[in-house]
């Protein structure tokens, strides 16, 4: 056999490999989308507006703690905490921890609650940096700042557990927007399952082209703008499908940092959130699951669509590019720590299915996608491999992409209907094929730079660039 | 096999279903179609893969586009029928006699006309409902609505007792009842509702009956609903329950009648002072104030105040500030000191409503004692202060 025959039948056997990755991670991603629309049809056979809105105003209603971190966020914050402030809940409480700001945050929240000095010290003993000054309100608002200097997201969090006394907590970014009866939705699961239920998701979708007034979404509706919309789709594709699917089968690892939901004792037990990710989202809900499964303890950790939180998406590609960096450095991250849990059948599905899907679909999955359009196109220029193989790789990888996404927005359309003109859906139909031509190979290039940092040790968030509510209703 | 794993083993027998006919598309199409045009296997099967997916969004698309057509042309059909039949149930129900009208509409429109008449029945009451009620019977929807019931959809049962429900109870008292009863959960909490609606008694019993059997989520409904009948379930209803012996039944009582909030000449709440469940204790505790008060009840709380168990010591806090026990301020003030957090706050506060000599310790903590217990003195007057100011100002 001459070299040259060597090199092709490696090519040709590298491309096979290739197809077949891809052709297996589109047949999950596939599967799980069917799973999570059963799995969504069942969820909404659940309780009438009307029991739910008894529910509402119930005494036996669980107390919970919003916990607000907020670092620079002065463009947004008001309008946030008003928006938590006029939840549709009957016992909650929103604690907000200004992170060692450097602009007017605490200054504004201040002067617009009318809040004083507290007595007030933390109860709980999670370490955090110094905290400077609690603040309550003096109106009669459920209303505690915490003031403290800088540690990074997962710190303020810990700083507001050690200050909530509710049986729940809720970490809700500053800068989301959740819709009046999100808390309640996403009570729901602790009070159908008393006991069992130790954390909860809700459904995280685009603020960018919808119009806010007062804290509140009046009118959805898709982004005018090509990156926040190809983002739309995304998160239709991964919090209906994926998410849904990975709840059902109680291995979810991800409940957004955006908006999730906690019992405090075990937040506390396993804890609190790590410092020393990026990723402290996901890293603390393999940790729940790691710790309770250890236990041996019955569990679970739900995913639920209905309650809604919007998030303002980045509308740059330089900001998409650290987003997107940090978020495949907090996914190493936490495999990293908890490699311990692959394939252990003790660990129930989270070991056996959720972490390894996670390692060979999510983090090596883009570096594969690159691989292969990188030896399709040598082999091509070099007639390694042949036209029919190389258009079997372009079908299986932007084709099934195409056809994900696009299943995605019908899923949408079949079961939440958010997006009520047909305008809308088209232009969600338009960016499920669009997206497939340079905007997803672009992000498997970041999420592979991802990787390679977090290899590397990179720490760091990166800035986000906030229009602010306000902004959005003058727009509108 | 619960209710719940049944509808999970549904969700899971439709995916794979759906997965296995869509795989078997994909086979048929390479198969049949593909394999004997395209020579590459591996192009051959990823083509197959991409058609099928490709006629399933067509079809999704198709059929979400034909189903907003045919509501739209019902909801237009209706909207021309619909007035009509509403004058006419208008009448009916204001006693006029047009049944013949009305069966005339029956042959015509009947869907249209079982919506309206559902739709009538949500807001008449007395006579009207009565007549309409009948008339319900005569056009043979009563009848249809008990078969319905007999359905093994659960979906179809609820709503079902839902339309049940509105009607006067002589043509729904008996499937009401049955459905106290029904396998699934969210069923027996329909049938509950709707027999509360126009309750008779001895049937707020059955329900709350229903409320300490159920989950969380029914109990917090019914709880609500039950409200009205509080005084008829303290006679004898809720007694049973807090002496039943079940640790269960016992703590949903109590928890109901925590919720309420109301004074309740109950008896069988006493001897739960010194049940061996902690939580029972600390539930019982929790209700004491709302109770009719008899002499050693001071003494119970003092001795819960010591307590082994946190819980029923934090508990016992409550009950002392709400029942206004001055003696419990030696015990209060210790509980500042020895116990977490959660406790030391909830006597703080208790400390802050047992008037001046509670707020004395607490102002002489705020000096004397440690950082944690100073902090918690601190608040708690904080928290009075802040109080008086809310009430005082207008």
């Amino acid at each position: 056999m001459s070299w040259w025959a060597a090199v092709e039948s490696t090519f040709y056997f590298f491309e096979r490999t290739i197809i077949l990755y891809v052709a297996a991670i589109n047949s999950i991603y596939f599967l799980l989308m069917v799973l999570g629309f059963f799995a969504l049809r069942h969820y909404r056979a659940g309780l009438r507006p009307e029991e739910r809105s008894i529910l509402l105003n119930s005494p036996m209603l669980p107390e919970v703690d919003i916990l607000v971190p907020a670092y620079n966020e002065a463009k947004t914050i008001v309008e946030s905490v008003k928006a938590l402030l006029n939840l549709h809940y009957a016992n909650h409480h929103v604690v907000v921890i200004n992170d060692g700001s450097k602009d007017e945050t605490l200054q504004i929240l201040i002067e617009q609650f009318h809040l004083c000095r507290s007595a007030r010290r933390p109860d709980g003993e999670l370490p955090t940096r110094p905290i400077r000054a609690v603040y309550r309100s003096r109106s009669p608002i459920r209303l505690t700042v915490i003031d403290k200097e800088n540690g990074g997201k997962a710190d303020a969090l810990n700083a507001g557990l050690n200050v909530a006394r509710g049986t729940l907590v809720a970490a809700v970014d500053s800068d989301s927007l959740l819709e009046p009866d999100a808390l309640s939705n996403v009570i729901e699961p602790f009070v159908q399952y008393p006991g069992s239920v130790i954390a909860c998701g809700g459904i995280i979708r685009v603020v960018n082209g919808c119009s806010v007034e007062h804290g509140r979404v009046t009118r959805i509706a898709t982004p005018r703008a090509i990156i926040p919309l190809f983002q739309t789709v995304e998160y239709l594709r991964a919090f209906l499908g994926g998410r849904l699917a990975f709840s059902f089968l109680n291995c979810l690892l991800l409940i957004s940092g955006a908006f999730g939901v906690f019992r405090r004792d075990a937040l506390v037990e396993a804890g609190g959130f790590l410092i020393t990710t990026v990723g402290e989202d996901m890293e603390l809900v393999v940790r729940l699951h790691k710790r309770w499964r250890t236990k041996a303890a019955g569990y679970s950790i739900f995913f639920v669509p209905e309650p809604v939180c919007w998030t303002e998406v980045p509308e740059s590609w330089r900001v998409l590019h650290q987003q997107r960096n940090r978020w495949q450095r907090g996914t190493v991250e936490t495999l990293a720590a908890h490699r311990d849990m692959f394939f252990r059948p003790r660990f129930g599905a989270p070991g056996l299915f959720a972490i390894p899907y996670f390692a060979f679909f999510e983090m090596l999955g883009p570096a594969v996608e690159l691989a292969g359009y990188l030896v399709t196109g040598v082999g091509m220029a070099l007639r390694l491999i042949s036209v029919e193989i190389a258009i079997s790789f372009f079908v299986v990888s932007i084709l099934f992409g195409i056809l994900l996404s696009m299943s995605a927005v019908m899923l949408e359309e079949f079961t939440v209907r958010r997006y009520p003109s047909i305008g809308d859906l088209g232009r969600l139909l338009g960016a499920a094929v669009l997206e497939n031509f340079g905007y997803r190979q672009v992000l498997a290039i970041w999420r592979v730079q991802g990787v390679w940092d977090a290899f590397r040790g990179k720490a760091g968030w990166g800035t986000m660039e906030r229009r602010g509510f306000k902004r959005r209703t003058a727009a509108a | 096999m619960s209710p719940e794993a049944r509808s999970r083993t549904a969700v899971i027998a439709k995916t794979l279903t759906f997965t296995g006919a869509y795989a078997f598309g994909v086979v048929l199409f390479h198969q049949l179609y593909l394999a004997s045009r395209v020579t590459s296997r591996e192009l051959s099967a990823a083509i197959s893969i991409a058609v099928v997916q490709c006629a399933t969004i067509l079809a999704m698309l198709t059929f979400s586009f034909v189903a907003k057509l045919i509501r739209q042309l019902r909801t237009s059909r209706a909207a021309r029928a619909e007035p009509q039949i509403r004058e006419l149930l208008a009448l009916h129900a204001a006693g006029t006699d047009i049944r013949g009208r009305i069966l005339l509409m029956n042959r015509s429109g009947r869907a249209a006309l079982e919506e309206c008449l559902v739709e009538f029945l949500h807001m008449v009451r007395g006579s009207g409902r009565d007549a309409l009620s009948e008339l319900a019977d005569d056009l043979g929807f009563v009848e249809c609505w008990r078969k319905q019931f007999r359905s093994r959809n659960v979906t179809r049962r609820k709503s079902t007792i839902a339309r049940l429900a509105l009607l006067s109870r002589r043509y729904a008292r008996k499937t009401l009842q049955d459905a106290l009863t029904d396998d699934d959960e969210s069923v027996r909490l329909h049938a509950a509702r709707a027999i509360l609606k126009y309750c008779e008694p001895g049937e707020a019993e059955k329900v709350f009956d229903v409320a300490i059997h159920g989950t969380f989520v029914t109990r917090m409904i019914l709880t609500e609903d039950l409200r009205p009948h509080v005084l008829e379930l303290a006679a004898e209803a809720i007694p049973s329950a807090l002496e039943s012996g079940d640790t269960a039944f016992t703590l949903a009582a109590l928890e109901m009648m925590r919720a309420w909030g109301k004074f309740l000449p109950v008896r069988g709440v006493y001897p739960l002072l010194r049940h061996a469940e902690p939580s029972l204790r600390a539930a019982a505790l929790h209700v004491i104030p709302q109770v009719a008060q008899s002499s050693g009840l001071h003494f119970e709380i003092l001795r819960a105040l010591e307590d082994p168990s946190e819980e029923v010591r934090s508990a016992a806090a409550h009950a002392a500030a709400a029942m206004d026990i001055r003696d419990a301020v030696p015990a209060l003030a210790r509980q500042l000191h020895n116990d977490g957090p959660k406790t030391a706050w909830v006597a703080g506060r208790a400390l802050a409503e047992l008037g001046a000599e509670g707020r004395q310790i607490l102002e002489r903590e705020t000096i004397t004692g440690s950082p944690a217990v100073a902090s918690v003195a601190l608040e708690a007057l904080e928290r009075i202060q802040i109080s008086r100011t809310r009430t005082v100002t207008p």
